[in-house]
């Protein structure tokens, strides 16, 4: 495949792909993060080092997770980088809780603890896998492939990220007054 | 999964409320509404500037596709655009024939420059930036100023991405206070998403006092721009060797508003080269493009940019036919250098 053949085949390829993947990508992004505003530039940042690399598409066998693995990266430089940030990005404030359908003892207990504020003291990693789990609901076999991560340990991720925020919401709940 | 044991939040409980937290990060009605408006707003939306990108339209199309549950479409604003594309534009056309520059009337003319109506006002005076246009091979911008002149050293345009574009040329009525300015193409890719772009400019001059009276201040707007219509890029690498000269086009860009030819020499370009000249003034390198049939009129260069052994020719945009590009002289080197080439019906 010469320049121009490859570049009339890799550029249709490219903006289909991310027609198709940005709008997981950004609410994967602001789930993750807890910010939209960062995510946004974080998905754009991923699709420019994506398209710094989109001529080797036609020989990725699973773009979507090709391309998941370089925003995971930009999740995870963000999370390294955030501090040092000159211009602080904060978390979204936590929306309203309404209350729920069905009576919930725990649940009601819980009504009363940020959860937000117990994300944001997950391991990023934590919260990724969380984030594709319950934010973006798909199942434990299509994180693995989107991301590439073997299935035993998306599993292993989720387990012990719901076991510790169960634990800090607990400590929580009995905290309260 | 492995339950835990004995837990004091049930393991639904704690998925429920998760659930529930991340579909409210993004299901905000009020914010969903705010975006709707945005995207069918008829004119584009001056934003608060931001350092940064923000991309809402891409988040709007994000929102409304988890609102609606209907396929996500990722064009940003269509209907503004549709909008502006078919707006009159008298004042534009006003400016472009006060100025009598080749290539940005005809361009005006022609409904492509994106209306805008822009204003940010500091220390007293107000700069608006009326109409805006990108496409492969440039950027223009058309503004208007209470008092003073943009400088090209003064003005800045960035992308979304940060990416700073060149300003190389600008046009200016002193009289009206309107002109435009012209910067370099944007990033192909930038369009993928949707361009966002942001003006910024740290003083206006004034050319009744030459000595520096400037304007202070620190006018900046941010808007959508308009994607560009088609545009096709060529890379032909072909040779051309006179007098043991080769010069090489690498690339022609045939945009709606200008054709952009891309020369490289084996030998640079030198002013001082110590062969006999016949004329007193310094020499350049004369290039011609002509179409082949028809009236066979030399096409208008608007601009040449010469730097060593490369050369960037910006020409007025080609109509389908054949066409000769002929380099007359290099160094002193009578050539002619030439390459044939042919423009398709219908693109660009």
């Amino acid at each position: 495949m010469d320049r121009h053949q490859g570049k009339a085949v890799c550029e249709p390829l490219f903006v289909k792909l991310m027609r198709g993947i940005v709008p997981d990508a950004l609410r994967l992004t602001t789930y993750w993060i807890g910010n939209s505003t960062a995510a946004e530039d974080i998905v754009q940042e991923a699709i420019a080092k994506a398209w710094i690399h989109h001529h080797r598409l036609p020989t990725i066998a699973n773009p979507r997770a090709w391309f998941f693995t370089i925003l995971r990266r930009e999740c995870i430089n963000y999370f390294r980088h955030r501090d040092r940030r000159l211009v602080a990005v904060d978390i979204d404030p936590s929306p309203p809780v309404s209350p729920p359908d069905a009576y919930d003892p725990y649940e009601a207990a819980d009504l009363r603890i940020d959860i937000a504020a117990l994300l944001r003291r997950l391991s990023p990693r934590d919260r990724e896998m969380l984030a594709w789990r319950y934010g973006m609901d798909w199942s434990l076999e299509d994180i693995a492939e989107s991301t590439g991560i073997p299935l035993s340990t998306v599993k292993s991720r989720i387990y012990r990220a719901l076991k510790i925020l169960r634990g800090r919401m607990n400590d929580a709940a009995r905290s309260e007054p | 999964m492995p339950r835990d044991r004995n837990p004091s939040v049930s393991d639904e409980s704690l998925e429920r409320r998760l659930r529930h937290h991340y579909q409210n990060m993004l299901q905000s009605p009020a914010l969903v509404d705010q975006w709707i408006a945005e995207a069918q707003a008829p004119n584009p939306v001056v934003r608060p500037s931001r350092h940064r990108w923000r991309a809402p339209a891409i988040v709007a199309a994000s929102v409304l596709g988890l609102a609606t549950g209907a396929a996500m479409h990722w064009a940003p604003r269509t209907d503004a655009w549709v909008w502006a594309a078919t707006h009159d534009i008298p004042i534009l056309q006003g400016i472009a024939r006060q100025l009598g520059v080749p290539g940005v009337s005809s361009l005006v003319a022609s409904g492509n420059v994106m209306p805008l109506n822009l204003a940010d006002r500091q220390s007293g005076v107000t700069v608006k930036i009326l109409g805006s246009y990108a496409d492969a091979v440039q950027t223009l911008l058309f503004l208007q100023t209470t008092h003073g002149s943009p400088t090209l050293d003064q003005i800045t345009l960035e992308d979304q991405l940060g990416h700073r574009l060149q300003p190389e040329f600008s046009a200016w009525n002193s009289q009206t206070h309107q002109g435009f300015v012209q910067f370099s193409a944007l990033p192909s890719w930038v369009w993928i998403p949707g361009a966002q772009l942001t003006l910024t400019i740290n003083g206006l001059g004034s050319l009744r006092h030459p000595l520096g009276a400037i304007y202070q201040g620190h006018w900046q707007m941010t808007w959508d721009q308009a994607p560009p219509a088609a545009a096709r890029t060529v890379s032909p690498d072909a040779r051309a060797v006179a007098h043991g000269v080769t010069l090489t086009l690498q690339q022609y860009t045939l945009a709606p508003s200008a054709a952009v030819f891309h020369l490289s020499a084996s030998v640079p370009w030198a002013h001082n080269v110590s062969k006999p000249r016949k004329q007193k003034t310094a020499p350049q390198p004369q290039f011609i493009i002509k179409r082949v049939h028809g009236s066979g009129a030399a096409i208008p260069i608007l601009s040449e940019s010469l730097g060593g052994a490369h050369v960037t020719l910006m020409a007025e945009p080609l109509q389908p036919g054949r066409y000769i590009l002929t380099v007359v002289e290099w160094n002193h080197e009578p050539g002619p250098w030439t390459w044939p080439f042919t423009v398709s019906q219908g693109r660009p």
